[in-house]
């Protein structure tokens, strides 16, 4: 158990978990968002690169 | 080396944390590492997080040192960290200097938890500046090892230490940073969610880490705390994502265009002609090099010109000023030359107080800073005219505070003075009691005319 001289706060704890919770599926739709970006991408460059 | 064995003065802000404590012995700084942390110290170590930290300067370097304390038998290590020219507190910063302090804490955040380490917390008094513009993180022992799963503890304090008067400051106008002032905790969440205007509610990061942060602790703070430790789990990739999250608003912060102060833009104003100011330029460096002081005061120093001039790197310069804009302009330059200035807020007629715990957790200034040398210039007119404070008063506290004085001498019929308000103060403000009121605490070493103007540049020295 961590010693904390400050009182972190149980309404703070899950407010925070549910605040990176709800970060966090968005940078996972930004993160796939880019890759499925990049995947269109290289194809529309392929041809250009032969 | 053989052990130090001297009876420590623990430092009186040092005390909450169990973890250890600051204590001062013949001069020297040193930092208690307590038993109860030797396990998150070692790894601090022994994860390369000590080290990648200390590369880029954002945590203050430290060596390991033999110390004997007689009354402490929880004591694991002691250390000696590098010593900072100053320590400064959050309510004496700019908005610029609150959100450097607030992305170093980010950011160190985030190095830790790459090195399988976190922080304990999110104080604003853990940061500090070095050569002025560069924020550094001075608290050693607020890392501790990761268990993944666990939320932030300090969350909180981070949203109420930087996020809500950072906030404030961007949407309202940066006087609201003076909130700080009024309590050791930032500014508290419901009195920020309380103050922001109703469309920040809108805006995502205001609405989850303020508004909805706050009616949530306020929702749980009457529930009974259960005993378990199931109260928010959050893996690891979901923390670092709000870390980022954090820290891309903090970057999109800034001041509220529409703050407007009476000395922002004051060099802009025409006092001197360009002979003038150079001449005046001249005189200040060549009386600094007389007195050659290692710690000077300037202040009303506005955006810091003065300051940045007689700044090198043995002699640092305190450049004070009640505008938090002035303030903000002169962080700015000093960020951009990496001067060993350091831009504060402060009110010579309403100086910071020693405040908290027994009134000596967070000193006043003069107990943190012991200049050799105060400049003042152009300011005297202000204090004794517009405050209606007597010229005995200020060499009164000007010479308790540092042995030397170059102060400006405006005389009378200067178009500044005569635009200032008709009080008591100006009716006698004449060189003959300014005179008077200084040579009471000191002697007059020099006496220069700016050249192209009346006003007068003087050196004094404190009588014993």
């Amino acid at each position: 158990m961590i010693l904390l001289y400050l009182d972190p706060g149980i309404g703070s704890a899950i407010i925070q978990a549910i605040i990176a919770g709800t970060i966090g599926v968005f940078y996972t739709i930004k993160l796939y968002g880019a890759r499925i970006k990049s995947l269109f991408k290289r194809k529309k460059d392929e041809p250009n690169k032969n | 080396m053989s052990p130090i064995k001297i009876e420590p003065q623990n430092h009186p802000a040092s005390f909450r944390d169990p973890s250890g404590y600051i204590f001062e012995s013949e001069g020297v700084l040193y930092r208690n590492i307590n038993a109860i942390c030797a396990d998150d110290y070692n790894f601090l170590l022994s994860s390369g997080l000590a080290q990648t930290l200390f590369a880029n300067y954002s945590l203050v370097p430290h060596d390991e040192v033999e110390f004997i304390q007689q009354n402490n038998s929880n004591s694991y290590k002691v250390i000696q960290p590098q010593r900072l020219p100053l320590i400064s507190y959050p309510y004496e910063w700019c908005f610029g200097q609150l959100k450097d302090a607030a992305l170093l804490t980010l950011n160190v955040l985030k190095v830790a938890l790459d090195h399988g380490m976190i922080l304990k917390d999110a104080s604003a008094f853990n940061v500090q500046f070095r050569n002025g513009g560069n924020p550094i993180f001075i608290d050693t022992l607020s890392f501790t090892i990761y268990k993944e799963g666990q939320t932030w503890a300090g969350y909180k304090q981070f949203c109420e230490h930087f996020l809500a008067p950072l906030s404030l400051g961007s949407f309202l106008g940066v006087e609201y940073l003076s909130l700080w002032k009024s309590s050791l905790d930032g500014v508290s969440l419901p009195m920020a969610s309380q103050l922001l205007p109703w469309y920040t509610n809108l805006l995502p990061s205001t609405f989850m880490h303020i508004h909805l942060h706050s009616k949530t602790v306020e929702f749980y703070s009457s529930k009974r705390k259960p005993q378990t430790e199931k109260e928010g789990k959050i893996s690891k990739r979901n923390l670092v994502a709000m870390v980022d999250q954090l820290s891309s608003f903090v970057t999109g912060l800034n001041i509220n265009k529409k703050t407007k102060t009476q000395w922002q833009d004051y060099d802009k104003e025409t006092h001197y002609s360009e002979k003038s100011r150079n001449n005046k330029a001249t005189l200040v460096k060549e009386l600094v090099a007389q007195v050659a002081p290692r710690a000077v005061w300037d202040i009303g120093a506005n955006d810091g010109f003065f300051s940045r001039l007689i700044a090198d790197e043995r002699r640092h310069v305190l450049s004070l000023d009640i505008d938090p804009l002035a303030v903000e302009k002169n962080y700015g330059y000093v960020k951009e030359i990496n001067s060993n200035v350091y831009p504060l807020i402060f009110a010579l007629t309403n100086p910071t107080p020693s405040i908290g715990w027994a009134n000596k957790e967070r000193e006043k200034l003069t107990n943190r800073s012991k200049p050799d040398l105060i400049m003042a210039l152009a300011l005297i007119h202000h204090i004794v005219i517009t405050h209606n404070v007597p010229f005995i008063e200020v060499a009164k506290y000007f010479s308790s505070i540092a042995e030397w004085l170059i102060i400006e001498f405006v005389p009378a019929d200067d178009d500044k003075i005569l635009s200032l308000p008709n009080t008591a103060g100006k009716r006698t403000y004449n060189r003959e009691n300014f005179d008077r009121g200084l040579l009471h605490y000191y002697k007059l070493i020099a006496d220069h005319k700016i050249e192209g103007s009346d006003r007068r540049l003087l050196l004094l020295r404190k009588t014993v």
